[in-house]
């Protein structure tokens, strides 16, 4: 229930919850003033008329005692006329000693007397004066008796006499005018509580309003504020209360939209500075570039004439030269055939750098085989198992993705070679938002001490006469991976082989981030 | 390095003398340096082309078979070079073929796009580069026919 009645409480207004409790109050407060009012009415009023009945009722005793005495209704006529003519009386009655109705005027009868409350005609030994009493009462009636008394006479022989009962009168007084106070009272009460309730809730309305209307124009000024729209401010009117309310709102929200100037000043300091900085980084990577690019280039010049004077020299000097000679010289040609493959795999690297990738959706399964192809003539050794599983297509670069490919199954195949059978397996798995490919040998592998420089630029973890290659591959294969915004990662143990893993991103947003690189 | 005659087969541009002898002598390896002329610079070339400056006088409806152009050039670039050969009725028939030490896609693409007849880059290896040089030598001399010369 009370549950019912908060809930039903939650729904309403302010306004409305305010004017619903006073009318409430005010209704009772009518209702009980006007019952007490009533009640207190209806007390005075019923003592007043049970007062002045008996006054009637006694009076009428003492002017009903000649008709008793000469059993004659015509002497009591005007009498009865004039107790008639009272205004709430109803009807009389005069009994003679021996109960017999002597007069009987108005409609006595209409009030049915269920009530009977003491014998009538008691008579006042002490004073022998008629006193009336309340003889019976019925919803709408009282009757009132009193005793009739011979008059004691001024003479002196009677001086001892005693009063005589000579009968008694009973007097009918409607409650007529009883019930019509009381109604009077309550109707007043009720009318005034009402009038001064509609008044009371017309003057809440009023206040409310007043009070309400800033209230709501606020509310709806923070709503404006909360949505987005600059420069509002709320209206500083009503009570003293809400007008504080709204200068505090507008003090707070002046603070805010000087807080917002200054953020977005801030943001667009900042944009400007990351723009700077971006433009230097990109000049600085430029620059490095074109160094490293002019550098190995213009190291292939005096490298060649190296290669080409001392290959001249074996070629028309070779009758003067010893063998000790003609093996010095072939050290040099070897050593620059080597420094150009540095070079070479050096420009490579800067290229997959500088290179802008063009994102296409690759078939990596079908690229793996074509690689695969392609390197057979590379394959020595004995049996070669490749396998190849089905690999979910990558967003990538596809010249790129392909170099990654020649790249680890090239090493692949290089490192294995010594095995008896070499196994190699080409594989992906999906890991999160990327998709992770692998490719896994039964070759050389590696301590994973050294795992960490695997990746870097001409680092190797075999010698040279061991295995071949400058060390720049897998440096090119990272690159090219975290352009498209993967990772690349091995596992290995020496003498067991090494697996090498590399992810692209299912939605590759590697683009941007690439370029800088 | 002209012979008597004024004719002129090959056209080296190159800066660079060690490339150039290294060059010259895989042509005569082949036989096919004996009408050579060597210039050093973009602008020589030129004016070797046009007859003009140190050419001057030169008979300018001789030219050569084949010119074979080295990129990074003093004074006047090799692509600035191409592109002037290219651009003039009376060289642009003659082939170029672009030789040079660079590997560069910018390079390439461009050399294109002004009309190379061929881009080979410089192998470091001298038995290669020899090869090379003798092979494109052999090729654009005696394999290539070339539009008739009008004058």
């Amino acid at each position: 229930m009370n549950r019912i009645v908060s809930k039903f409480l939650l729904k309403l207004t302010f306004q409305s919850q305010l004017g619903i409790t006073i009318a409430l109050g005010i209704f009772m407060l009518a209702l009980f003033s006007s019952i007490v009012g009533a009640w207190q009415g209806n007390k005075q009023v019923r003592k007043n008329l049970l007062e002045q009945g008996r006054h009637i009722t006694e009076s009428f005793a003492r002017q009903s005692s000649l008709a008793l005495i000469y059993a004659s209704a015509d002497n009591a006529a005007e009498a009865a006329n004039a107790t008639l003519a009272f205004p709430d009386v109803i009807g009389v009655e005069i009994h003679d000693a021996n109960q017999h109705i002597l007069l009987r005027r108005g409609n006595p009868d209409l009030a049915e007397f269920s009530i009977r409350l003491e014998p009538s005609g008691a008579v006042d030994d002490a004073g022998a004066k008629p006193v009336a009493v309340l003889d019976a009462e019925s919803p709408n009636a009282w009757r009132f008796a009193a005793p009739v008394y011979s008059q004691p006479s001024n003479s002196p022989f009677h001086e001892e006499a005693t009063p005589e009962l000579l009968g008694h009168v009973t007097v009918v007084v409607s409650k007529a005018a009883l019930t019509q106070v009381t109604t009077g009272i309550i109707v007043a009460n009720l009318t005034t509580s009402f009038s001064f309730a509609l008044l009371i809730l017309l003057l809440i309305r009023f206040l409310s309003r007043r009070l309400t209307q800033p209230l709501n124009q606020l509310s709806a000024s923070m709503g404006r504020a909360e949505a987005g729209e600059s420069q509002v401010r709320a209206e500083m009117a009503g009570p003293k209360d809400i007008a504080d309310m709204a200068h505090a709102f507008n003090s707070m929200m002046s603070v805010l939209e000087a807080r917002a100037a200054e953020i977005s000043q801030l943001n667009a300091g900042l944009e400007l500075r990351v723009a700077e900085r971006t433009e230097e980084l990109a000049a600085a990577n430029r620059e490095l570039e074109s160094f490293s690019y002019s550098v190995s280039h213009d190291l292939r010049t005096p490298l060649r004439a190296i290669d080409g004077f001392s290959g001249i020299l074996l070629d028309d000097y070779a009758d003067k030269l010893d063998e000790e000679g003609v093996r010095l010289l072939k050290v040099v040609r070897d050593n620059t055939v080597r420094m150009g493959q540095l070079i070479d795999d050096m420009l490579n690297f800067s290229r997959t750098g500088r290179l802008a990738l063009t994102f296409s959706k690759i078939d990596m399964e079908t690229l793996a085989h074509t690689v695969y192809d392609e390197l057979q003539p590379f394959v020595s050794g004995a049996n070669l198992h490749v396998e190849i599983e089905s690999l979910p297509p990558a967003e990538g670069d596809s010249a790129m993705l392909r170099q990654v490919f020649v790249n680890l199954l090239s090493n692949a195949i290089k490192f294995s070679r010594a095995k008896e059978t070499a196994e190699i397996k080409v594989g992906a798995f999906s890991a999160g938002n990327e998709t992770v490919y692998y490719v896994k040998d039964n070759g050389a592998g590696f301590d994973m001490q050294y795992a960490n420089k695997l990746f870097g630029v001409f680092q190797r973890l075999h010698g040279v006469t061991e295995f071949e290659g400058t060390g720049i591959g897998l440096a090119i294969v990272k690159r090219i991976v975290n352009r498209h915004g993967g990772r690349v990662w091995a596992e290995g143990e020496i003498g067991k082989g090494a697996t090498f893993y590399f992810s692209i991103p299912r939605a590759s947003q590697a683009q941007s981030e690439g370029d800088i690189q | 390095m002209t012979n008597n005659n004024g004719i002129v087969e090959i056209l080296l541009v190159e800066d660079n003398p060690t490339d150039a002898e290294l060059a010259m002598r895989a042509l005569k390896k082949s036989n096919l340096a004996n009408n050579l002329v060597w210039v050093k610079d973009g602008a020589d070339a030129l004016d070797f082309l046009f007859g003009r400056g140190a050419y001057a006088g030169r008979d300018i409806g001789c030219t050569p078979r084949v010119i074979l152009l080295d990129l990074r050039l003093p004074k006047v670039d090799g692509l600035e070079v191409l592109r002037t050969i290219k651009h003039d009725e009376h060289t642009k028939n003659i082939p170029v073929v672009v030789l040079t030490s660079s590997k560069e896609d910018r390079d390439i693409t461009e050399s294109y796009q002004l009309g190379v007849n061929s881009f080979i880059s410089k192998p470091v290896e001298f038995n290669a580069f020899a090869k090379t040089v003798a092979e494109l030598g052999m090729y654009w001399l005696l394999i290539n026919r070339p539009p008739m010369q009008g004058k």
